[in-house]
This record gives C-alpha cells, structure tokens and sequence, in this order.
C-alpha cells in the first residue's frame, strides 16, 4: 500500500479575534489514500471549509493561526514551510475549486487564456520550459507521473528566470499551448471547445465555468485536488452532470480528492471514506458504504436521518435537537453531548473523546465517541 | 470624553473671543510683528492680531461650510432618493427622475471650482453669494450618491417585504432606505467638509467671497496679505490662516476616514449576521445552552461562532 | 365562501423585454424579451399546499410574485378568492396585501438590519393600518412563540439571530396579518438540514392550526414531497407536469420530472457507481424557439417536439395528473432510475423514494 497523498496530523487552526482567539478546528487527524476521494462533512461553521483552506495554506494567516498539528505531504510538513515558498507546491501538487466559479475565474480574461495559465505553469515547472512542439499531451494517468520529493519542488524558483522562461511570455508564445487546451477542455465533456475559447467567464453558464474550472485544475496534474463545495450553487441537474464528470475523471485521471461538502448525497455519489465533522471536529471517519449502513457515532447518524431524500410524507421530520455551538465557548467534554440522545455524565465530564478504531469495523473506521457500539439502537 | 470635545469644539465656535483677548477687528497698535508671546501669530500692517482674525474666521468658515454641506446633502438627498426609488421608466416618477438626472448630469459636466467661480463673479461678494454660488455646483454630487445607494437597497428582499406588506411607498422611503442609505452619506458628508472648505478658500483666495477684513476668512485673509505684496518682508500673515486651513481640512478628512471605519466593519458583520460572537452574545449563549439541554423545542438564538472569513460552503 | 380555487392564474405572462442596440433599432428587428413566465395556469385552494419545483431560469420565482401582485404580469388573468386582482391599485391594492405574504429566501436581506424584531414582524400590522404601538407588541408576543422563538426577543436586532431563525422571523412577519396564502420562494435552501426539517415541521404544523395555504417554491424535492399536496414542476417559464404530490413524485410522466428526480444526490453509497445521462444545458429564456422546450435535452425526443408546443393535458389513467409531453402515453412508465447508469453493472438504486 502506498503513502497516502496528505496526512493531517492532529490539527488545530485557531482565528484571532480582537483580544480572543477561538479554536475553529481542533485536532484533526485523517488521510487521504493515493488515488481515493475522501469526503468531508459538516453543518454550517464545522470548520470543514477552514480545514479545507488550511492545507495549502491558503487561510489568510494574520487572523488565522495554525495552532498545532502537522500536514504532511510528499515527505514535508507544510505547516513549517514558510508562506512564500508555498506557491511551489500550489498547483502542481496541491490545486483546489471552490463553489462559485464565478468568483474563481477571473472576470477580465478569456477562458483560453485562463486555461493557458494553468498549463503554462505546469510545464515550466515540469521541464524547466515550455518547449512549444506541439505534441499531443501525455496519456491522463497521474499515478503514473514522476513525483518529486517536496523538499526538491520547494528548492526551485517560483518565477522561473531565464531565456527559456523569457521566450514564453506573452500571448503568441502561448498559441503553442492551444492544443492542450482544447485537449483538456474536451477531457471534461466540453463539446466544441474551440467555441468557448474566448468566451469571457460571465458569457458562459454555472456548469460550464465549473467544467473549466476543473479542467484548470486538473491541467495541472495536481497529485491532490481539494473541491470546496463544489456543485453547491449548481441546478440540480447540472449538479448530476458535473458529478457524473467527476465521477469519470476519477477513473480516467486517476487523482486523489479532498471533497468537502453539506451535502451528505453529494458525498454519497462521489467519495470512498468519509470524515463527518461538528464543532470543528472530526468525530467519524471511515469508508462511506459503512458509515452509512452502520454508522458509530450519533452525529452521524442524526445527520442521516436529517437528510432531505429520506423524508416521509407524514409526521415530522427528524431534526436534531438544540443547536451548533457557539465555538467561542465549546460545551464542556464531548461537544456534541448536550443534543445526544445517549448522552451520559461521562460525555459532558470527561475531555473529548478520542477518535478510536470501533470494533467490527474496518480498520480506518473510526468514531470519536465514548459509547459506539450503542449508536445503532438510537431509533 | 465625547461629552468634552464637543465642549471644546462648542466653545471654539460659539466663543473664539474667550480665546484671545482681541475682539474681531480689533487694531492694535502693534504692526507687522512678527509672532511673539503676545501675538502667537504675528500681526499685519493694521495691526490686526492674526491669531484673533484666524478664530474668528473659524466659526464663519465652519458655518458656511456646513451650511453648504448640510444643504447639499439635504436637498441633493432628496432629489437622489426620488430619481432611485421612483424611477420605473413609463410613469410619472421616471420622467420626473429623468429629468432631475439630467439636469445633475448637466451640472456635472462643469468642473466645479469654475463654475462656483464663475457664479461667484456675478453675484458679488459677501458670504451669502459664496454660499449659494458654491452650493449651486455642490449638490449633483449628492445626487448621484443617494440614487446609487438607494439603488442598491431598493432591491434588497427586506424593501420586498415592505411592499408586500402594503407599506406605502413614501413609508418605505423614509423607514427602510433612507436609514440605511444614511451611513455612506454621512461618511461623504464629513469628508465633504474639507472639499468644500478647501474649495471657499480657493474662491477667496482669488479675491471673491467674502470681504476681508470686514469678515473674517481664511481664504480671504490669504488672498488679501498676499495681494499686500509683502510676503516675503512679513511671511506669518498668510502662514497663520494657511495652517488654519490645512489643520481644519486634515481633521475632517481624519474623522471622516475613522467615521468610516467605525462604521463599516460593524455594519458589515451586522449584515453578515452569522452571530456577532463578541460581548453582546455571552448572555444570549448562557441562556442558551441551558435551554438546550432543558426544552425540547429549539430557540434559535444566536449559534456558531464568529465567522469572519465568510468561507465557501460556510454561508 | 366561495367553493372555488382561493388563487386562480389562467394563462399567466411576465416578459422582460431586453433594450435594443441602436443597429437593431435602425434595422428594425423585433424587440426581444425574457420569456420568464409564459402563458402558466395554476389554481390553488383554500388551505392547501402547492410546491413548485424547478431549476433556477424555470421561472418559479417569478411566478411565485405574480400571484403576490409583487410583479404585474404581462398577459393572463390573475384570480383571488373569484375576483379578478390585476386591476387592484394604490390603497385597493394595499389593502388587499393581507391576504398574500411572502417569505423569501435570503435569510440576512429578508430583514432589514437597522429595525428591532418588533419593528421588522409587526410592519405589515402597522401597515394595515389602526393598531396601537402596544398592540403590536402583544399580538407578536403571542405569534412569535408559535414559529419557536421566545416572545421576548422582541428588541433585539436581525444579526443576534441565526439563519433559521432569522426565516422564522420573516414566517412570523407573513402570518402576523393572518394571509389566507403564503407564498415561501425557497426558505430553506440557505439553511443547514437539520434547521430545514425544524423550519418544514414548524411549516405544516401551522397549517394545521391555521387555515393557511401555501405555495412553497423550491427546487428541493423532499421539501416538497413533505409539505406540499399538490406539485407543479416547472422548466424555462412553463408548467410540464402538475398534479398530487405522491403520482408526479413516486410516478413522473415527463421526461423533465423523470431526469429531476433522477438527479437528486441520494444518501446511498451504491450511488458512487452511478451516472447521470442527461446532457446539455438550461438554454436561454429570450426568444425561444417554437416545439418543446425540453426537446434539446430529452432522451424520448421525436421530430414532433421540435415543431409543435406540447399542451397541458390529462392522461388516461393517472387521474389528476396533467403533462405537457406529445408522447406521454409512451413515456409514463419509463422509470426515473433509467436515466442513470451503473458502471460495474449492478442494479440502480431506487432515486428518492418515501422511506
């Protein structure tokens, strides 16, 4: 079995506010298995988006500290890399999509250009310049790709100087790259590329700025893609198509995905473990099919039970009692023990619990509750 | 501490006599003296204290500031609310704010100082005539910021509701956009002061306005040593209501800028409303957790924590 | 009391027309407009719950203001309570506001942020006109706790709320004059789940204590499946498919309301292997071109659906179920899960089915 992709260890991300700080993630431990799409799930303010932004360090660090706890990709805990060389690792070995791809695509360039950029940034990373020879692309496996100890990535500049570097700036250099780009935009099921190539974002619909955002994203052979939400302001039926998508593309391309989302259907169609987090932390983690079956810890299975295709048409909804904590001042213990219906003294005296292997499960299966075993007899 | 700079300012204004033991136009018998304990600032060739001619020109450019500001935000205001609010192209409310649009545009396309200039040649000196040829380019301005903020909250869901609810429109004019399309305005407004400060000054610099030194005025009192031609010989007569006008202008340009920031941060998280997280909240969040573990029905009070980086997904 | 439908739109219209350039003005080619509703017809009953499902560019939300007088429609009569509505102005109009709230879906632009509670629920009270300040005040005393909010929150200010609260608050302001409809655009789509079962609960058990319609506008079918007794689904401005809640949702005739249900994300893992077969885009709402609207996207298209408009109509056999599909007949037993495939070649997983 390989390494895994990233390996978060025991991460806490803090934001300063004013005199105070508060804790927006705590702890946090989980993986990601080459080639595996795990999800993340959580209600509004569960930190997940936090913790999404927090391994390429793309938090704004002046309000956001991170606390404690490691990243550890390709060898190299990102959390002491200093900010500024961490656009070496962007991209490349780290890329990320967001929800609104209206807000990530930039206004004022075309859609070739964008598409340009991306590809542009890889090969000069790659191959030190951009040999402009027209070759078809190599095949899309990225497991197969040559990966570099991170250690190296960060040891190359980030602007890349040279003669090779100063033949490739501006436009016409980067007509050499059209091919590729077409080549990338038909990856993700764009028929007749050549028609959006200079398109303006805004000229374009919600699932097709997606599609090129993905496109961007994956132009860059990144060994880990994180998507924020991604299909969250798309239709209904234009989510299933970009889900469909991604879907295939994870066969094709073979990448490894860090899925956040609120949506426990999303995850559903598209990850193979799942981690479920509340009040910034991770309390279950484990393969998706188990979790859903035979969930172990009783957030998990509230939210289950919460989810809108499980509504019935008579009586009342399953709702889950009280409401998300105030993370300023966290309940004591266990935090979700004030709105658990199994709740005991235990879970409000004892700090957190630990998030452990459950028994009859798989062995990533992990739940951070005092009393699992008894998560199947809540109704 | 507020209660005390307002003291102060009142005094500054309402009393500059109290200040200096020279009444307004006061000769002395001490001329072109170069500044000294008895007169901080000098004195001209008449003998008049500059320091005593420069407080009392305070209250007069203050107040004609003021007025001109406040009027242009008044009456400007309110031409910029109609043109935003009632301007459905078709009905009698879209020609009306065609019309005054226009006509500010108009205003518009003159550069302002020349204009007021060009006003102030022909209506003659004196404060008033300053007053209304500066207002009279003063005011588009006002206009056009009041309908660009009217127009942003004209479509909010809340204005909806408003209607939806029957409030009549003049109602919803005065309860729901006018409150929130008052902050901007007022920042503007107290930035403005120094604009037009600034601008008065110029108008009596160049000789027009207000009559030194029958009236005091900064501007004026510039204009008025600096045409004496011995600048050079006595430097502190334009020096003093100089810095009086640079001081004044950097003032309100400060308060204005903090006004801004005291202002937009708070009604930005106001309208994020993703609980405030700060000491307003504490009490409501006792209360709750305790309600939470004692009813079974839920109370939404405030939950979450302070999001301040509004994140995707976490809206 | 009249025993017709409370709300009665026959044929309703909204176009936006788009302004010309000054070449197609000079060229004289026809004005073009944004078909956002185009010729719906919709009856609602007293006490009853209408969803309307859609996407966004299906013109529910439009819709959903016509019938609240928000918007004047360009064509198509507008009924309430058997009178002919759309000639209502001014006072008349106003006047006529009690009977139809709406509660919107921005949670945070719904209130206005510089009013109390108070202020903010007790507007339409005050609005109607000869209550006292006091008045007020009690009356949402005791209305505010039956949206779950504690009565005496009265001073407090929309940002101490959260999100649920804050559209208990804009439910609290439409029911304060005791509407006979309630129109919801989406209240609960910027909600986290578990507060959008909380909020779909507070929803029915008020119909049951009031008699209060609904029209919930939503593009959240389990929502819909809940609250509603009756479903409209709409696509590009027109209804395809209407009738009660459990034939369309548990037996979709049209293509349209097959692919919706299909594509909903299921809590499934065996949904991991599953892929949707529907392409294409919603396409645009100016102009558009004659035949079915659907007809670009549809899996059953026949050369008919291009030409001729598909009208609403009855099919034998699923009483109460009007379509809008030439080929309805053949179609209707063509189950949602069709339009997906599975890779691995297990069977599809049912798409959302009542638990």
């Amino acid at each position: 079995m390989t390494e895994p992709v990233v390996q978060i260890q025991n991460l806490s991300i803090d934001y300063v506010v004013g005199a105070g700080r508060f804790r927006a993630v705590s702890g946090v431990s989980l993986e990601v298995p080459q080639g595996h799409v795990v999800g993340i799930v959580g209600e509004t303010g569960c930190g997940k988006s936090t913790l999404a932004q927090a391994i390429p360090r793309l938090l704004p660090e002046p309000p956001a500290t991170i606390g404690e706890g490691r990243v550890i990709f390709r060898g190299i805990d990102l959390v002491k890399v200093p900010l500024w060389k961490m656009p070496a690792i962007r991209g490349t070995g780290i890329n990320m999509i967001f929800q609104e791809p209206l807000n990530s695509l930039n206004p004022s360039f075309r859609i070739y250009d964008q598409v340009a950029e991306a590809i542009y940034i890889r090969r000069i990373r790659d191959e030190g310049n951009l040999v402009i020879d027209h070759r078809p692309p190599a095949p899309f496996d990225y497991s197969k790709r040559p990966t570099t100890e991170a250690g190296e990535a960060l040891l190359r500049p980030i602007v890349p100087g040279g003669a090779a570097a100063r033949a490739v700036r501006g436009r016409r250099r980067r007509e050499g790259l059209r091919d590729e780009v077409l080549e990338y935009l038909r990856l993700v099921r764009i028929n007749d590329p050549e028609t959006i190539l200079d398109l303006y974002p805004h000229e374009l619909s919600g699932g097709m700025r997606q599609r090129v955002m993905i496109a961007m994203a994956l132009s860059e052979k990144p060994e880990l893609l994180i998507a924020d939400e991604p299909t969250s302001a798309l239709d209904v039926t234009i989510q299933a198509q970009v889900l469909t998508l991604m879907k295939e593309l994870i066969e094709e391309v073979n990448t490894s995905i860090l899925f956040i989302s609120h949506d426990l259907g999303v995850i559903a169609e598209t990850a193979d473990e799942l981690g479920v987090m509340y009040a910034g932390k991770l309390v279950e983690f484990g393969p998706v099919a188990e979790l859903f079956e035979a969930p172990r810890h009783p957030y998990t299975k509230a939210l289950l039970h919460a989810a809108p295709t499980r509504y019935k048409s008579e009586g009342p909804l399953a709702t889950i009692a009280g409401n998300v904590p105030n993370l300023s001042r966290p309940p004591s213990g266990c935090r979700f023990h004030p709105r658990c219906p199994i709740a005991r003294p235990k879970c409000r005296a004892m700090p957190g619990p630990p998030l452990e292997a459950v028994e009859g499960g798989s062995a990533n299966h992990r739940s951070a509750c005092f009393f699992p075993g008894e998560v199947a007899s809540i109704p | 501490m507020v209660a005390i700079l307002v003291l102060g300012a009142l005094i500054i204004l309402g009393a500059p006599h109290l200040l200096t033991p020279f009444g307004i136009n006061q000769l002395t018998l001490d001329y072109n003296q170069a500044p000294s304990w008895h007169h901080p600032l000098g004195t001209d060739g008449t003998g008049l204290d500059i320091y005593a001619m420069v407080l009392y020109a305070l209250p007069i450019d203050l107040g004609i500031a003021f007025a001109i500001a406040g009027i242009a935000m008044v009456g400007g205001g309110a031409l910029g609310l109609i043109a935003g609010f009632w301007d459905r192209p078709g009905t009698v409310g879209g020609y009306v704010s065609l019309v005054i649009l226009r006509i500010t545009d108009v205003f518009l396309s003159f550069p302002s100082l020349i204009l007021a200039l060009a006003i102030a040649v022909s209506l003659g000196r004196g404060v008033w005539q300053l007053v209304v040829a500066i207002l009279l380019t003063w005011w588009p301005y006002y206009v056009r910021l009041v309908r660009g903020e009217t127009l942003a909250v004209k479509h909010l869901p809340y204005v909806m509701a408003a209607r939806a609810a029957g409030v009549t429109d003049g109602r919803i004019v005065l309860r729901h956009i006018l409150r929130n399309v008052i902050e901007p305005v007022v920042v503007y407004f107290t930035l403005d002061i120094g604009t037009v400060l600034v601008t008065l000054s110029t108008i009596g610099f160049v000789g027009l306005g207000v009559n030194y030194p029958f009236t005091p005025e900064w501007g004026s009192m510039i204009s008025y040593y600096q045409q004496a031609g011995l600048i050079t010989a006595y430097p502190w007569t334009v020096l003093g209501p100089g810095l009086a006008i640079f001081f004044t202008v950097l003032a309100f340009s400060l308060l204005g800028d903090g006004l801004r920031d005291v202002l937009d941060p708070r009604s930005r998280r106001v309208l994020a409303g993703t609980g405030t997280g700060g000491p307003s909240s504490t009490s409501p969040a006792e209360k709750e957790e305790e309600a939470a573990e004692s009813t079974e029905e839920n109370r939404d009070l405030p939950s979450g924590g302070p999001s301040l980086i509004p994140t995707a997904g976490e809206a | 009391m009249s025993s017709g439908p409370l709300v009665e739109a026959v044929g309703l219209e909204k176009l936006f027309p788009l302004t010309r350039s000054v070449t197609e003005m000079y060229r004289g080619t026809p004005r073009r407009a944004i078909h956002a509703v185009d010729g719906v017809s919709l009856a609602i009953h007293s006490g009853e719950s209408v969803g309307l499902i859609g996407e966004s560019g299906s013109g529910k939300t439009t819709l959903g203001w016509l019938i609240a007088r928000l918007h004047d429609p360009t064509g198509g009569e507008l009924r309430f309570a058997g009178e002919d509505i759309l000639p209502l102005r001014g006072t008349a109009l106003r006047q006529w506001r009690r009977n139809v709230q709406v509660v919107f879906q921005d949670p945070v632009g719904s209130l206005d942020p510089r009013l109390k509670v108070w202020q903010i629920v007790g507007e339409p009270l005050r609005a109607q006109g000869g209550i006292s300040k006091s008045e007020v005040r009690a009356r949402l005393r005791d209305l505010l706790p039956t949206v779950g909010l504690p009565p005496d929150c009265l001073d407090q200010f929309p940002h101490e709320f959260s999100g649920g609260g804050r559209q208990r608050l804009s439910l609290a302001r439409a029911l304060s004059v005791n509407p006979k409809l309630v129109v919801l655009d989406e209240p609960t789509s910027a909600l986290d789940v578990a507060v959008q079962a909380q909020i779909l609960n507070r929803l029915v058990e008020l119909q049951r204590e009031r008699d209060v319609a609904y029209l919930l506008i939503t593009h959240n079918v389990a929502a819909v499946r809940y609250v509603a007794d009756r479903v409209a689904v709409m696509y590009l401005g027109q209804t395809v498919e209407v009738g009660p809640v459990r034939g369309v949702l548990e037996h979709p005739i049209h293509p349209y309301t097959k692919a919706l249900l299909a594509a909903v994300p299921v809590a499934d893992a065996r949904r991991r292997h599953t892929r949707f077969k529907i392409g294409g885009d919603v396409p645009s709402l100016v102009n558009p071109p004659p035949g079915c609207r659907f007809a670009p996207r549809c899996p059953f298209v026949i050369d008919r659906c291009r030409t001729e408009d598909p009208l609403l109509r009855e099919i034998p056999g699923a009483s109460g179920q009007l379509v809008a599909c030439h080929r309805a007949e053949e179609v209707r037993d063509i189950v949602p899960e069709s339009l997906l495939t599975t890779v691995d070649g297990s069977p599809v997983p049912k798409v959302a089915a009542p638990a």
